[in-house]
């Protein structure tokens, strides 16, 4: 507020040049499209190229043939608002993260955009899963991408008026709209085929979304889905808050396994700032986010097959579901929303018998996972219900940017506690289930073997967990304990600079990603070096995994589509964010 | 110019700079508290420690003058004058209570900035340790802390320089060293704002603002003060579509770091008694449509039969659509109502208020809207040759000429900021926006042309002034093409040679001096 007064931030600026240039994409990129690569920085080991609009799609067509780079899984595009940064002659910019599961590198690809004439190129013909995240920046951001087949509202109502996530959208605006959209399909006219929407509402749509679906018997002939009954923008909202501010709404994603979602946070903050949790706090959240793991695929498996009509096995598991909420309670005070994770580190430490709860739990979660497997694995019914069904090839599980559990069923080992261990998942000794076929029955086993995998990761955390602070000694970062505040000015002029400037981040911009229940969950966030990040981008898996699902059912029996929906975990609080 | 070495930045700079300045021209801002750009010199925090090759120990940046060939290094790159700063902060800190939650400075306390860019230090001192001292001292608009003090004496160094009146002095030694007036006496100058803005922590507080708003809650907008015809610049900090508090911005060629009380109280103005809505005589409300439909219908008929009183409290773009009005129809236009040009320059003091409590009367003079004179124009209203009297001022009512002047013209239409009786003999309110609710510009005393912009929306159906005349020139059918007070300032330049070279934004945050343009354009 001051005006003789500026706050130095942590970290330091992008760097550019030498670490970008000696990395393939750039080498490659820029022997083929020469001028037209505009820039590339490598900030926190982030490589980012910006392309001439002309070269986008010819740019991310490369990057994904290129034997080189391999840049086969599509992870994530959205649209970014530059309206308050003079530096830049254009105001939007498109961005697309892309991984390559065999080369294990990320790239970013970014293209500016005009504002008068804000138009890009579509990548739908060059991956399967642009076509919704092409449909998302249109709708927040009114970006028009030519060639998209389909470039209509996909998170807003079709009555609002505007793009929200523009800069210049008043936060806090709102619409009341009523009117639902009666088709979603074009039906021919005269059809004698009956038109069935599944949802918003329906007990077997774990969630509020639709589907509506023409029926030709018990066939489904044609479908389309619609999303976006719980969106309530939290990108927007992030904009305004500060990145300790943000924890809560992360616990609002996948509210399933909470926990891992703020840890997520946590951890690309962190990257962005440059500053590291202390050994304690990675341990801690490396076991509460392996309970939220388990907690997530028992709610999963057990009502998958609630839908299929089998109710026992729910019963089973929610009672080890039930333990471990109250561990979270004991840890933190609350059970489904954690708010436990912190810039840093977690809220606090964790009670002395934590050790012989999670002790206790895995016995159970042992106890209950066997009841469930005796229960299913080899039970004809449920078998004959899920083999052969809603399979998904690899290549096009990668197209689409499907990811964890949904893609190891599809037989790609793809996971990122093994392929860039991060809060220590390289100390610990695991293995990552795989599918054959690609099947609902092989999504269950991965995830069965999963749940076991993860008892033993935290065993492991349990042995080793280090002693000491539970949140990084940075002042920058971490609030001083209570007592102090009280104690002496030192401490309170910490806190009260943390708590109404927040954290102030250098500008730049990272991706960081961490393995959710549901696959690869990230948040790109752009600081221009104020108190609010100026953009966050999550990548919610199950916005991957849920576009492939119309597309997966066509053809099949309607009692199928009921047997698919559960297996992929769609989780309508990241699915609409 | 002596050229010297910053953090391995290589600048240039004016002989006589010091090593703080060149340094925050580098981009370096070295920390300080008794340094202030528009007080002299003392050199008593030892806050501003950098290391300069060949000097055997660190020097302070606010008394070390740049020298041909220095090498400085400032706590960016040097690890010792971090220490120095961070040691001497930590001394600051010995003393000092806690605070922060009931102190008003929190948020723009250079301690606490400067403890998160420097600082970062655990306490070493116990609660009970600390030397107790005088707060809650009531000093007329002050409120005194000498706790929270940490002895910088800009205050006493701006009582001796700026206000030459000496209220303030220390008293005591040591650690028990503290600010005080004479026996404890208020301050009695219209300048004691300043107080608040110089000290660089919370020990002196302005009881105006006092435990009113966190300065964290309020958005900052540059804007001018409408006070008086100096036009100091100032910054609104508003919250919610109101105003808070004005505080100075600094603008060396017009007020430095500096404005009075009266300015500063200006705040108070805005938000109570405003016209909201548009009404006829008797207060019979009416949409602000009509009533300048009906206003134009009047003016068409009356045609030369009418006129036109300005005002100086408008800005350019106001009173350049409002005299494109009084053209359209050949009416009789002045605004000097009680000869604000013959007190333009007067000076009320020393420092910076002057007699003209009008912000824009060197505007108005500029674009000539003195035509037929006010004394030719009142007469005329009381010989009855006026049909239609437009005021652009409801204050202006409060003038007992033009108040009897009014009485006899048959259609008075006034353009509203406060409510009042004076508004009662008036046929149409037209309500309007006051200065910091719409962009524009004022012409200060020397000439020169400052911008201020808009904080927050007037109330009610209020529009600018300017925006007013733009529907009224459309309905007298000569519309102009401008959507903004950008573009109507576009438009008015090219009417008003003097303002020629400008636009809203190449008038940048500090105006630009008509005066000097002139000056450029002769010796060309």
């Amino acid at each position: 507020m001051s005006q003789e007064t500026v706050r130095i931030m942590l970290s330091m600026p992008a760097l550019e040049g030498e670490v970008a240039l000696s990395k393939p994409a750039y080498r490659i990129l820029s022997e083929k499209f020469g001028e037209k690569i505009l820039r590339a920085t490598d900030y926190r080991g982030d490589l980012a190229i910006t392309v001439a609009g002309s070269a986008w799609k010819e740019a991310a067509r490369t990057l994904r043939d290129h034997p080189e780079l391999d840049y086969k899984l599509f992870l994530d595009l959205c649209g970014v608002d530059y309206l308050n940064d003079d530096s830049r002659p254009l105001r939007f910019e498109v961005v697309l993260h892309l991984y390559s599961v065999t080369k294990k590198h990320h790239i970013r690809l970014k293209t500016a955009v005009p504002e008068k004439t804000p138009v890009c190129d579509t990548l739908t013909d060059v991956f399967k899963g642009a076509n919704w995240f092409e449909r998302e920046a249109f709708d927040l951001y009114g970006l028009i991408f030519t060639g998209h087949p389909n470039l209509t509202r996909i998170l807003t109502h079709d009555d609002f008026i505007g793009h929200p996530m523009r800069k210049d959208f008043p936060t806090g605006k709102r619409y009341v709209s009523k009117k639902p959209k009666e088709w979603l399909l074009e039906v021919p006219k005269g059809s004698e085929h009956l038109v069935l929407n599944i949802g918003p509402s329906h007990p077997a749509m774990h969630g509020t979304f639709r589907v509506q679906a023409l029926l030709d018997g018990e066939i489904i002939k044609d479908c389309e889905a619609e999303i976006g009954y719980l969106h309530r923008n939290f990108e927007k909202m992030a904009e305004e808050r500060t990145y300790w501010q943000i924890i809560p709404y992360t616990d609002r994603l996948n509210y399933c396994s909470a926990f891992i979602n703020g840890h997520g946070w946590a951890l690309a903050v962190e990257k962005l700032l440059g500053v590291p949790a202390p050994p304690r706090a990675e341990a801690i959240r490396v076991i509460l986010s392996e309970f939220s793991r388990i907690m997530d695929h028992f709610i999963c498996i057990s009502t998958n097959v609630v839908d299929l009509g089998a109710i026992t096995p729910f019963f089973v598991v929610f009672r080890a579901r039930e333990e471990i909420y109250d561990l979270l309670d004991s840890v933190c005070g609350a059970r489904l929303t954690v708010s436990y994770a912190r810039i840093g580190g977690v809220a606090q430490d964790v009670p002395d018998d934590f050790e012989a709860r999670c002790r206790a739990i895995l016995v159970w979660i042992k106890e209950v996972s066997d009841q469930m497997e005796a229960l299913l694995t080899t039970n004809a019914i449920f078998a004959n219900r899920f083999k052969d069904v809603g399979t998904m090839s690899k290549e096009d599980a990668l197209s689409y940017g499907w990811v964890g559990p949904c893609l190891r069923g599809s037989g790609i080992a793809y996971d990122i506690r093994k392929d860039h261990p991060y809060s220590g998942y390289e100390q610990y000794d695991f293995d990552i289930p795989v599918g054959t076929v690609g099947d609902c029955y092989d999504r269950y086993l991965v995830r069965v073997e999963e749940i076991k995998q993860s008892a033993r990761i935290i065993d492991q955390a349990l042995q080793k967990m280090p002693k000491g602070d539970f949140i990084t000694q940075d002042r920058r970062v971490a609030l001083p304990p209570k007592s102090e505040v009280y104690g002496n000015i030192e401490s309170l002029m910490n806190h009260f600079k943390l708590v109404y400037d927040g954290i102030l981040a250098a500008p730049g911009e990272v991706y960081g990603y961490v393995e959710g229940a549901n696959g690869e969950l990230g948040y790109y966030i752009v600081s221009d070096g104020k108190k609010h990040p100026s953009r966050v981008k999550v990548r919610p898996p199950c916005y991957n995994i849920y576009q492939a699902y119309p597309q997966m059912i066509k053809g099949t029996l309607i009692a199928d589509a009921v047997a698919v929906i559960g297996g992929l975990n769609v989780v309508a609080g990241e699915l609409d964010r | 110019m002596p050229k010297c070495t910053i953090d391995g930045q290589e600048i240039e700079v004016a002989p006589g700079t010091s090593v703080i300045r060149a340094a925050e021209l580098a981009g370096v801002r070295v920390p300080r508290f008794c340094y202030h750009d528009d007080l002299p010199v003392d050199g008593n925090c030892r806050m501003c420690m950098v290391e300069i090759e060949k000097f055997p120990k660190l020097q302070i940046a606010c008394g070390t003058t740049v020298n041909e060939g220095m090498v400085i290094k400032t706590q960016v790159t040097s690890p010792k004058a971090k220490a120095a700063q961070k040691d001497t902060l930590e001394f600051l800190l010995v003393n000092h209570p806690i605070d922060c939650p009931v102190c008003d400075q929190a948020g723009e306390c250079y301690l606490q900035d400067q403890y998160m860019d420097n600082g970062l230090h655990d306490s070493r001192v116990e609660i009970e340790e600390k030397i107790n001292k005088r707060k809650v001292v009531d000093i007329g608009p002050i409120m005194l802390d000498a706790e929270r003090c940490v002895v910088c004496s800009r205050c006493i160094r701006y009582e001796r320089e700026v206000t030459k009146t000496n209220l303030l002095e220390f008293v005591n030694r040591g650690g028990s060293t503290q600010i005080s007036t004479y026996n404890g006496g208020p301050i009695t100058h219209e300048y004691a704002g300043n107080l608040v803005d110089v000290c660089p922590v919370g020990a002196l507080l302005s009881k105006d603002f006092r435990f009113k708003m966190r300065v964290w809650f309020l958005k900052e907008t540059d804007s001018v003060c409408p006070g008086c015809s100096t036009g100091c610049n100032m910054t609104i900090d508003h919250r919610d579509g109101e105003a808070y508090r004005f505080r100075p911005r600094r603008n060396v060629e017009v007020n430095k770091s500096w404005m009075c009380d009266p300015g500063r109280d200006l705040y108070k103005l805005i938000a109570p008694d405003r016209v909201a809505t548009a009404h006829r005589f008797g207060g019979v409300v009416a949409t602000t449509k009509e009533i300048v439909h009906e206003l134009a219908v009047k003016l068409q008929a009356a045609g030369a039969d009418s006129a036109f009183l300005a005002s100086p409290r408008a800005s350019n773009e106001d009173a350049y659509t409002f005299k494109k009005v009084a053209q359209a129809v050949g009416g009789r236009l002045d605004f000097r109502v009680g000869n604000p040009q013959d007190k333009l320059n007067v000076r009320k003091d020393e420092i910076l208020q002057r007699e003209d409590r009008h912000p824009n009367t060197q505007g108005l003079l500029d674009q000539g809207l003195g035509v037929t004179g006010v004394e030719t124009l009142l007469a005329d209203c009381k010989a009855g040759k006026v049909q239609v009297l437009v005021l652009q001022d409801g204050s202006m009512l409060n003038d007992p000429a033009v108040a009897e002047a009014a009485k006899t013209v048959p259609y008075v239409a006034v353009m509203a900021t406060h409510q009042g009786t004076h508004l009662m003999n008036a046929h149409a309110v037209i309500p309007v926006a006051m200065w910091a609710e719409t962009d524009g510009t004022f012409t200060n005393f020397e000439r020169r042309v400052q911008r201020f912009k808009r904080a927050f929306d007037a109330p009610g159906d209020a529009k600018p002034r300017w925006e007013v005349g733009l529907d009224l020139l459309e309905r007298l059918g000569q519309p102009m093409n401008a959507a903004s007070a950008g573009d109507v300032f576009v438009e008015m330049a090219v009417a008003t040679p003097a303002y020629a070279d400008f636009t809203h934004r190449s008038l940048g945050p500090l105006g630009k001096s008509l005066a000097t343009a002139d000056k450029a354009q002769a010796s060309a």
